[in-house]
């Protein structure tokens, strides 16, 4: 039981510790607080699941990032370039402003039920360890 | 216990626990203090949905709240009618806003507007940047503390929404819109965001609204409608005028 | 008036200061500080004013020991500095920045301070709107309010000419002899330090290399060999 709820632990955290350390280093190198990182995490996975819809789990996990990147430049470009000279508390509310309008186009595309995306043969089926099967 | 103690009392706690979270983090710096008030928020939000606390609070089903008796003067009944409520929540708002612009122009003020500028050449001039921070922390605490009495009289019915984050977000949203550099601005602010919210919520577009309001009024109207007003009040005396000399 | 007893500062592993031992006599003294880069002169500032914490060593002011005295403690009871990095409040004006200290230590002759840093002329505006030299002559006005007895000055020449900077040290000079106060003053312009200070220190390295009088210290052969070079 407990090296189940380790797993599970360790693979949430370990989503986590990507989202933030994105966090971390927008606001490191940049000063920028950004309010709207969770909405990106969003836009990524829809993305990711129109992606594989159309052309499967691989294709998905290459395109996507390189997507977000290029909307990551734009945001930098049009957003924080033009912004620089504001307080930081201003340019961290329009992170914000524009975290939730992101979150709802989503909505508005993708309705608010949940979606899945078939797992790839490879990362299917289960890891034997620990006396313990978990789902890969 | 009559209605107008329970409301006393709920003042006092909210005071009390604005006074300790306060002490605890009135000395960090902006973003952290930003941060956590954003965690107590949602400490106390999540904490009313705790199953052992359901028979006093309500879980996520929320709790009525009614009461016998007068409050200033009116029936429970009163509050829930807009027509006789507003007044009320008018004369509170205001009178807030009195409070807030004394305080802007009171000693306690100067010293919070420098500590914001410099907090580490305020200590160097001898300041102790504590205590006016804690103090304002808990004034502006305890007139969230009124509006939301004025809340639970007027609605009848409290819920985990009632304390979720958007209301925050909602509040910040309306003093930008308003102008936080007045005192006046934040009340403004609230009328215009109330009637916005009206309009977008038929086309069931909160949410959308308060993005769009968010990024709009700082990239156009930073200093809101009243900032923008003063602002334009002073530019027109001034050519009018011409710079003065003292 | 200042003295420090076997003072260190480290940062990690760094050594910035270590086991200084320097005294500043009260009454009309400038008392410069010079030396390479590293030397550890911001650093002695920092642990003497209270916004660093010593890891070693004692800070005596009076004869009292305030190694664990609060910054604002420090100004309040006559230690004032002023900031290499100007630090001053750039939506207040000149006036209300100073009058907003004035009021709380009880000074009442802020035009005094106003005429020796020269300010009459800047009184209304936005300090964030000023030239850079009049903003550092704030930064200084703001460590003179309240008649301090303690001047700790880090590089007060930091962004001015060499012509400015000579200017500032002597107004320095003729404010401490007038008013019988002490003043470190921190500086990279050797000139002006020799050209103004009464006694001068050279750190190197965190450690104390020489301290004397201005003819002193250029003679010194260990100073020029570590700092002065041909420039003396």
């Amino acid at each position: 039981m407990i090296a189940l709820l380790i797993a599970n632990s360790l693979a949430l955290a370990s989503l986590l510790i990507m989202l933030s350390s994105g966090l971390a280093l927008i606001y490191g190198l940049r000063d920028v607080i950004n309010f709207g990182h969770g909405a990106l995490y969003m836009l990524g996975a829809y993305l990711g699941y129109t992606v594989a819809l159309l052309g499967g789990f691989w294709l998905a996990l290459f395109v996507v990032p390189i997507l977000l990147a290029c909307l990551g430049v734009a945001f930098e470009r049009l957003v924080l370039r033009p912004l620089q000279s504001r307080s930081h508390i201003e340019v961290a509310l329009v992170t914000l402003g524009l975290g939730i309008i992101l979150g709802q186009i989503l909505i508005f595309f993708y309705g608010g039920a949940a979606r899945s995306v078939d797992a790839p043969r490879i990362l299917s089926g289960s890891i034997e360890a620990f006396g313990l099967s978990y789902p890969a | 216990m009559t209605a107008m103690q329970a409301l006393l009392v709920s003042f006092l706690i909210v005071a009390v626990y604005a006074a300790i979270l306060g002490a605890l983090i009135a000395r960090t710096n902006p973003l952290a203090f930003m941060m956590l008030t954003l965690a107590a928020g949602e400490m106390i939000s999540h904490s009313v949905m705790l199953e052992g606390l359901r028979d006093y609070t309500g879980g996520a089903d929320g709790l009525v709240v009614g009461f016998k008796g007068a409050v200033l003067g009116m029936q429970a009944a009163d509050f829930a009618n807009a027509a006789r409520f507003w007044p009320v929540a008018w004369t509170a708002a205001w009178i807030a806003g009195l409070i807030i612009w004394t305080v802007r122009r009171s000693r306690l003020g100067a010293i919070l507007r420098a500590v914001r500028e410099n907090e580490e050449r305020m200590r160097f001039s001898g300041f102790n940047t504590y205590a006016p921070r804690l103090i304002a922390f808990v004034l502006i605490n305890m007139i969230a503390a009124v509006s939301g009495l004025l809340h639970v009289l007027n609605a009848g019915f409290v819920s985990p929404d009632s304390l979720s984050l958007s209301v925050s977000t909602n509040a910040l949203v309306a003093a930008l819109m308003g102008g936080v550099a007045s005192s006046a601005g934040p009340i403004v602010g609230g009328l215009i965001f109330s009637f916005a919210q009206d309009e977008f919520g038929a086309h069931d577009a909160t949410q959308l609204f308060t993005g769009v309001a968010v990024v709009a009024f700082i990239i156009l109207i930073p200093r809101g409608v009243v900032g923008g007003i003063l602002d334009a009040a002073r530019q027109s005396t001034r050519s009018l005028v011409g710079r003065k000399r003292p | 008036m200042l003295k420090t007893e076997k003072l260190s500062v480290s940062y990690g592993p760094l050594q910035a200061l270590s086991e200084l031992d320097l005294e500043i006599d009260g009454d009309g003294v400038l008392h410069g500080v010079i030396g390479p880069n590293g030397a550890g002169k911001s650093t002695l500032l920092d642990a003497v004013c209270g916004r660093r914490r010593p890891t070693a060593g004692t800070v005596r002011y009076r004869g009292q020991d305030i190694t664990r005295r609060s910054v604002a403690w420090r100004r309040r009871h006559g230690m004032a500095r002023s900031f290499q990095r100007t630090s001053i409040f750039q939506d207040l004006t000149v006036y209300e920045q100073l009058r907003l200290v004035a009021q709380h230590l009880g000074d009442r002759r802020l035009d005094d301070v106003i005429q020796v840093m020269d300010l009459a002329d800047y009184l209304d505006e936005k300090a964030g709107r000023i030239a850079y030299g009049v903003q550092r002559r704030v930064d200084v006005a703001l460590a003179l309010i309240g008649r301090p007895h303690l001047l700790l000055m880090d590089e007060p020449g930091a962004g001015l000419s060499a012509v400015e900077t000579l200017r500032l040290f002597q107004h320095l000079r003729d404010l401490v002899r007038e008013r019988k106060i002490a003043a470190v003053a921190v500086e990279h312009d050797v000139d002006a330090v020799f050209a103004c200070c009464d006694k001068v220190t050279v750190l190197d390295l965190g450690r104390h290399l020489a301290t004397g009088t201005p003819a002193e210290i250029r003679a010194d052969r260990r100073v020029v060999a570590a700092y002065l070079g041909s420039a003396a």
